[in-house]
């Protein structure tokens, strides 16, 4: 009797801590990065308030790099990126994974809509969730130009966890 | 002697899951002579709509838990620390599945299942509290496909329908976000993605028709009845944005006739094999006429939309346009018609519901289309409003009438 009910609990247990290992990885494992932010904001409908975010990085002119003709609505891209000055920018792109170097890390993502030259992608870093009277704070101080940049942690698979945004100089951390 | 023992017990646990009345139960042992004989035999009507309300009445419960739960984790919450709300509601799932699990097996089967739907809630509640923790893109679609994949296996192992019905939606929401973030419009017509959802439904009601023969046959009018909801609701849009102009909006790809788009295919050949089942049920004697009807003239119906579509550019407003109009019409009112029939015929109300839903539905959109055109705006709404009123009282008592019979069947 209870190995049915223990056999049956496998089910949401494995998939549950399966999702929470996959970013513990991540969390884990991953390098620190500094990315730039162009931001925006609505509603999950399961997960409440959040910041949407757009990076620098978040349009791309897939003609400027070598591989950049081959990619499709929906198709998976990687970018390598390091550190240029203050934050992290892309190298170069990549349609699988590619070898890094020692100063450089990667990210995966999707290509979406294609409008002339340029390419949204999205990295699966574009949502910051806050309780709601912390995201009506960050949301006047996008407007007044202090939501500057995002910390995230990218793993050895090019996985990335958003952890933190820069506000007015300051670290807005949840959790 | 121990065999009849055996026999009693086997019996009296039945009784307490609920698979039959206390009634029933003693009527049962009566006949080897284990109890005295009852006064009546069949199950009091009083007894089956208590129960009904019971099953209602808990499930509206747990879904208001869950909601709140949800809601909760929504909140984003910040004065309980992250890793206390995730060690208080994976808990909270675990114990609320245990005692579900319990309860379902000691006499009160359907507070059981709707603590067992709770737990459903649960999980996807503590899924998305993980994936509110480590910001996981909004809105993502994939995070629906978990919580499928982690409450859908226990419907069959718990046999409970309301977390059955619970995956359903899940699947049905998991597939609504997939198309939304992965279809790319410049290149797939939305009338495909009609199609596709015709495809799905077809598909569920053709699983809902393979589970008859199993164990789980109990599930089988769950699939089926939302099945028919899928393929009659997509089929429904379909034929008003092909009978009005804003169908030129629904292709603006040239796509041609086979839409670019991997999922549209695997649909396809899961209705193609829900079909062909039926029909070879059907040819073996096991299947029911009226099933293999609706499954064939449903599919028929969705290969006239899928292959008709791309043509419509070509022949719009000439003869052939309209008439391709008046037989999609003419095929989904009698698929309509033998929705009720089915229901009637297998005595499943929720099935005579869904069909009269649309033949109203339809009789609505006739209405609003061809009279309010023709006459003047007051005659066609003082019109409308008789026809309305009586249309309700007919159909009410129709209804009644049908239901009925079912329930005396």
């Amino acid at each position: 009797m209870y190995k049915k009910f223990l056999l049956m609990m496998a089910f949401p247990v494995i998939v549950i801590s399966g999702l929470l290992a996959f970013k513990l990885f991540t969390v884990v494992t991953g390098e620190d990065i500094v990315l730039e932010t162009r931001p925006v904001d609505p509603i999950d409908l399961f997960r409440g308030r959040y910041v949407a975010l757009r990076y620098q990085i978040s349009e791309l002119n897939l003609d400027g790099y070598p591989a950049g003709g081959s990619f499709q609505y929906g198709d998976t891209i990687y970018a390598t990126l390091s550190k240029k000055d203050e934050y992290w920018d892309i190298d170069n792109i990549f349609n699988k994974k590619p070898s890094l170097a020692d100063n450089q890390v990667c990210l995966r993502g999707t290509v979406r809509y294609s409008y002339g030259s340029t390419s949204p992608i999205d990295w699966g870093i574009e949502s910051f969730f806050l309780p709601e009277d912390k995201a009506k704070e960050v949301e006047s101080q996008r407007w007044a130009g202090n939501l500057t940049s995002a910390v995230v942690t990218v793993d050895q698979f090019c996985n990335p966890v958003l952890k933190s945004l820069i506000v007015g100089g300051e670290t807005v951390t949840i959790n | 002697m121990p065999k009849r023992e055996n026999f009693r017990k086997e019996v009296t646990g039945w009784q307490k899951k609920g698979i039959i009345s206390s009634s029933q139960a003693q009527a049962i042992l009566a006949e080897y002579g284990l109890a005295e004989k009852p006064a009546k035999v069949s199950v009091p009507k009083s007894d089956k709509k208590e129960n009904k309300l019971i099953t209602v009445i808990s499930t509206i419960g747990a879904l208001l838990i869950g909601l709140g739960v949800i809601l909760f984790v929504g909140s984003n919450w910040q004065v309980i620390p992250t890793i206390a709300k995730l060690i208080i509601l994976s808990g909270g799932t675990f114990a609320t599945y245990f005692a579900g699990w319990k309860l379902q097996y000691s006499g009160h089967p359907k507070a059981g299942h709707s603590l067992l739907f709770l737990g459903s809630l649960f999980t996807g509640a503590t899924i998305f509290l993980v994936a509110q923790i480590f910001n996981i893109q909004a809105n993502i679609h994939w995070l629906l496909l978990l919580w499928f994949i982690a409450v859908a296996p226990l419907s069959y192992g718990f046999n409970s329908k309301p977390t059955l019905i619970l995956s359903l939606l899940i699947f049905a929401g998991w597939l609504g976000f997939y198309i939304g973030q992965g279809v790319n419009y410049d290149k797939v017509d939305a009338s495909s993605i009609q199609i596709l959802f015709m495809f799905y439904g077809l598909t569920l009601f053709g699983v809902g028709y393979l589970h008859e023969r199993t164990k789980f046959n109990f599930f089988s009018r769950a699939f089926q009845g939302f099945g028919m909801l899928f393929t009659l609701s997509t089929l429904y849009v379909f034929l008003i944005s092909v009978s009005e102009s804003w169908n030129s909006y629904f292709r603006v790809t040239n796509q041609g006739l086979f839409p670019p788009f991997w999922l549209f295919y695997v649909f396809f050949i899961t209705a193609l094999i829900s079909v062909s089942a039926s029909v070879f049920y059907m040819h073996r004697g096991k299947g029911k006429i009226h099933e293999v009807a609706w499954n064939l003239l449903a599919f028929l119906s969705v290969l006239a939309a899928w292959f008709g579509n791309p043509l419509l550019p070509n022949i719009a407003s000439t003869g052939a346009y309209w008439g391709y109009v008046i037989i999609f019409h003419s095929i989904f009112f009698a698929l309509v018609l033998l929705t009720i029939f089915s229901g009637y015929h297998q005595g499943i109300s929720s099935y005579v519901n869904i069909g009269l839903l649309f033949f109203v539905l339809y009789i609505l959109y006739l209405y609003f289309t061809t009279f309010v055109k023709y006459l003047p705006k007051s005659l066609a709404f003082i019109i409308g409003g008789i026809i309305l009123l009586a249309g309700g009282w007919f159909l009410e008592n129709k209804r009644r009438e049908i239901i009925q019979q079912i329930e005396r069947k």
